[in-house]
């Protein structure tokens, strides 16, 4: 008798202290991606607030694995549900939004009553809100143009790299703007599409989570030409393109501007080749 | 004279289950301990899965290691030489059917509840407390049409069925062993011979139903039957548990009236 | 000396095979008696039927004026043949059994005869030799006080010394108001201690008779007139 209270004591001991032991990196992985809307409207997540930015067409934080669907990456997924639902039921209810990976921001989509469709809403959050707020009603001013490029040569981490463009090749770009004029008559190669490789030109503020689309500059054989998008007073319809020749004496620039998109363009050519 | 019995059945039975019942919480414990260490690397997904895995494993052993002892308890003590000292007790046949089936019955309850106390102490902390909640929020938040205290019945008759269907599983093998008794030589495979026998005709039997229930199904009687449950739907449900508790006492009945007219009148010991 | 067991017209059939065929018996108390016949004659059928373990096809069998059951095993200690005991107990716990189950166990009685074989109560049963556990269930029957010791093959397959034993152990505790019912066929080691003989043969009780009045009748021992009977 004495033998097996020993033994139970020892086992009610072991027990208590077992339960003792809390936490789960599981569940607090789940408690980092679990938030609800307060009275205010805005996101709590793991007790940090996040407040909705108004509307801005360059605003455009860095989302990982975010491609304009919030189901890309189960990592930034954060479930937002009504208070009181439990963390473990928190993937089962409610809405879910991306988080970025310094979490900072917040994309939520949101049905746009007035155009009719669903559109992103940014929250920020509360530390830095007042910045991006005040920044956003100063109205934008880019620092510079950048782009995003391929670059096959690193096997682990090829995708969105980003080349800045220097302030010559800034000017460069905004010269043949401001002095060619549109083309109204185009060649047959250009007419047919029949283009090398295209580099996306956007403009950024530095520190900031702003950008926008500028210009696409196209290469073809017999040069480059840069495309300039007309789009509608809403923004919501592409129009048609100006089109701008780059003058013969500005083309060094802007192979030195492309050399990135031309070194994956090469790099893609010789392996399709190799398949042939 | 009962209690004397049940207190050597639960002495035999504890001396085999109580390894078993430590080994079922010990695994329990040891996975919390794990659990302790986590971290985000291959190497402990592998050893905390490996850990739950052979938690479940254990936990079902421990279930399966009842019945088996259960079992064969029953036959030794019954129907091998230690039957000469069993049937010349001061006992009825009926009682010593009693406490073998309720001493093997409670066993088994008790490596359920092993099993339910190791899952808890594996998941002790976080995940219990999260879990409750989660069943709880789950439990508070039920569509408004669902009648929360016929769902408490429902539980507590599935709950008495179940028990009830322990019984009737321990009772199955006993028939099946005291039946086997009664052939001169391999008593063991008559009574492996029986079980199929009784497996086939259940067999038979279900698939025959189940045709029958097909063909009704067909009829315009099976839509006023469909449409009559979803009306009474409360009432049916406890039609059922309670329909499928009386059908397990009957087989209970008459599988306990099987092995004690055989053990009165047939009684065959080695 | 009152009537311990009484069979009337007993039958036991197994499918077509008699066993035991419309036999009339009556044992009374304070005897020991031999139930003698070869192998195949009934005596273990006979014993069984006694303690309940199987039931008659026909007639009748009363043990202390109670059918066979619960009731009748309270005043019968039972000896099988084979060995009845739970290996893994200890003596200890096996003793503790037989003293739960019946009142008239004398405890003191049984640990004094195993002191004697050197058997302390923290034994395993498993642990012991099969002509140890063969005495250690000989003890815990004749540490019973019962009215009614049915021993079945007590010293068949022990050596001539461990028969000295059983027999001496059988003497010297039985309750002499009760009746030891010794089913054997080795009769001349069993002769000197018994007082009735019952002859059993294809079922039928051939002869019951005291030990003295064969004797007397036919000038020879039990032994001697029980090969006479059972000659080939």
């Amino acid at each position: 008798m004495k033998r097996t209270a020993k033994i139970l004591a020892a086992i009610g001991l072991i027990i208590i202290l077992c339960v003792s032991m809390t936490g789960c990196m599981k569940i607090d992985k789940m408690r980092e991606r679990h938030g609800y809307i307060d009275e205010k409207g805005n996101i709590v997540v793991n007790g940090e607030t996040f407040i909705a930015l108004p509307y801005c067409e360059y605003l455009a934080p860095e989302f990982e694995g975010y491609y304009g669907s919030v189901f890309q990456s189960s990592d930034y997924i954060v479930n937002i549900t009504d208070k009181d639902v439990p963390v473990l039921l928190s993937g089962f209810t409610g809405e879910k939004c991306h988080i970025s990976k310094d979490e900072m921001y917040l994309v939520r989509e949101v049905f746009d009553e007035y155009h009719g469709y669903y559109g992103e809403q940014y929250y920020c959050h509360e530390d830095i809100y007042d910045k991006i707020y005040s920044a956003i009603e100063a109205g934008y001013s880019p620092d510079g143009y950048k782009y995003d490029y391929t670059d096959w040569k690193d096997e682990d981490n090829n995708w969105d790299k980003e080349y800045i463009l220097t302030d010559a090749q800034v000017n460069a770009i905004n010269e043949v703007l401001s002095t060619v004029a549109t083309m109204d008559e185009l060649p047959f190669e250009v007419e047919s599409y029949d283009y090398k490789y295209i580099t996306e030109i956007m403009s950024f503020t530095e520190g900031m989570p702003f950008e926008r689309y500028e210009v696409d500059i196209y290469k073809y054989e017999s040069g480059y030409y840069i495309y300039d998008s007309q789009w509608n007073e809403d923004n919501t319809e592409w129009l048609y393109d100006d089109i701008y020749r780059v003058p013969k004496s500005l083309e060094k620039t802007f192979d030195e501007i492309t050399a990135k998109t031309k070194e994956a363009y090469d790099i893609e050519i010789q392996e399709f080749e190799s398949y042939l | 004279m009962v209690k004397k019995l049940f207190k050597h059945e639960f002495a035999a039975m504890g001396r085999l289950m109580l390894p078993v019942l430590c080994a079922v919480l010990g695994v329990g414990i040891l996975t919390r301990i794990i659990l302790f260490f986590e971290s985000d690397t291959i190497g402990f997904n592998i050893i905390g899965g490996s850990s739950f895995l052979m938690l479940f494993v254990v936990m079902f052993a421990g279930l399966f290691l009842a019945m088996v002892f259960g079992v064969i308890r029953y036959y030794k003590n019954l129907f091998s030489t230690e039957g000469y000292l069993s049937f010349t007790l001061p006992v009825t046949p009926a009682q010593h059917l009693m406490v073998k089936s309720v001493t093997a019955v409670t066993f088994y309850i008790a490596a359920a509840l092993a099993a339910l106390v190791s899952l808890v102490i594996a998941l002790s902390g976080d995940p219990l407390v999260e879990g409750v909640k989660a069943a709880s929020y789950i439990w508070a938040h039920l569509p408004e049409e669902i009648n929360k205290v016929h769902l408490v019945f429902f539980a507590i008759e599935f709950a008495m069925s179940m028990f009830v269907a322990v019984f009737s599983s321990f009772f199955l093998y006993y028939t099946c062993i005291t039946i086997g008794q009664m052939a001169k030589k391999n008593r063991i495979m008559m009574a492996v011979g029986v079980y199929f026998i009784y497996y086939l005709i259940v067999q038979v039997f279900s698939t025959v139903m189940s045709v029958l229930f097909s063909v009704f199904a067909l009829t315009p009687l099976m839509e006023r039957v469909a449409e009559f449950i979803a009306d009474n739907i409360y009432l049916c449900g406890h039609t059922f548990f309670i329909g499928m508790l009386l059908v397990y006492i009957l087989i209970v009945g008459v599988e306990f009236l099987v092995c004690h007219t055989i053990i009165r009148k047939k009684l065959n010991l080695e | 000396m009152s009537e311990l067991l009484r069979c009337e017209k007993l039958t036991k059939c197994y499918g077509t095979k008699t066993a035991l065929d419309e036999i009339d018996l009556c044992l009374e108390s304070g005897k020991i008696i031999g139930l003698l016949g070869p192998n195949g004659s009934g005596k273990t059928t006979l014993i069984k039927l006694i303690n309940g373990l199987l039931t008659p096809t026909s007639g009748s069998i009363t043990v202390c004026s109670e059918k066979p059951g619960p009731k009748s095993r309270v005043n019968v200690a039972y000896l099988p043949d084979n060995s009845y005991l739970n290996n893994w107990m200890t003596v200890k716990k096996i003793v503790d059994y037989f003293k739960d189950f019946y009142e008239d166990f004398r405890e003191d009685l049984a640990y004094e005869m195993f002191e004697r074989l050197g058997i302390t109560p923290e034994t395993r049963l498993k642990s012991l030799s099969k002509g140890n556990k063969e005495k250690v269930c000989l003890i815990l029957v004749m540490s019973r006080n019962a009215k009614l010791y049915v021993l079945d093959e007590p010293i068949a397959g022990v050596d001539p010394a461990a028969r000295d034993y059983v027999i001496s152990t059988i003497i010297n505790n039985y309750n002499p108001d009760a009746t030891v019912l010794i089913s054997t066929h080795l009769i001349s080691d069993i002769e000197q201690v018994l007082d009735e003989v019952v002859f059993i043969n294809n079922g039928h009780i051939v002869l019951q008779k005291t030990v003295d009045q064969i004797r007397e009748e036919n000038g020879k021992s039990v032994d001697d007139l029980f090969r006479e009977v059972f000659r080939w």
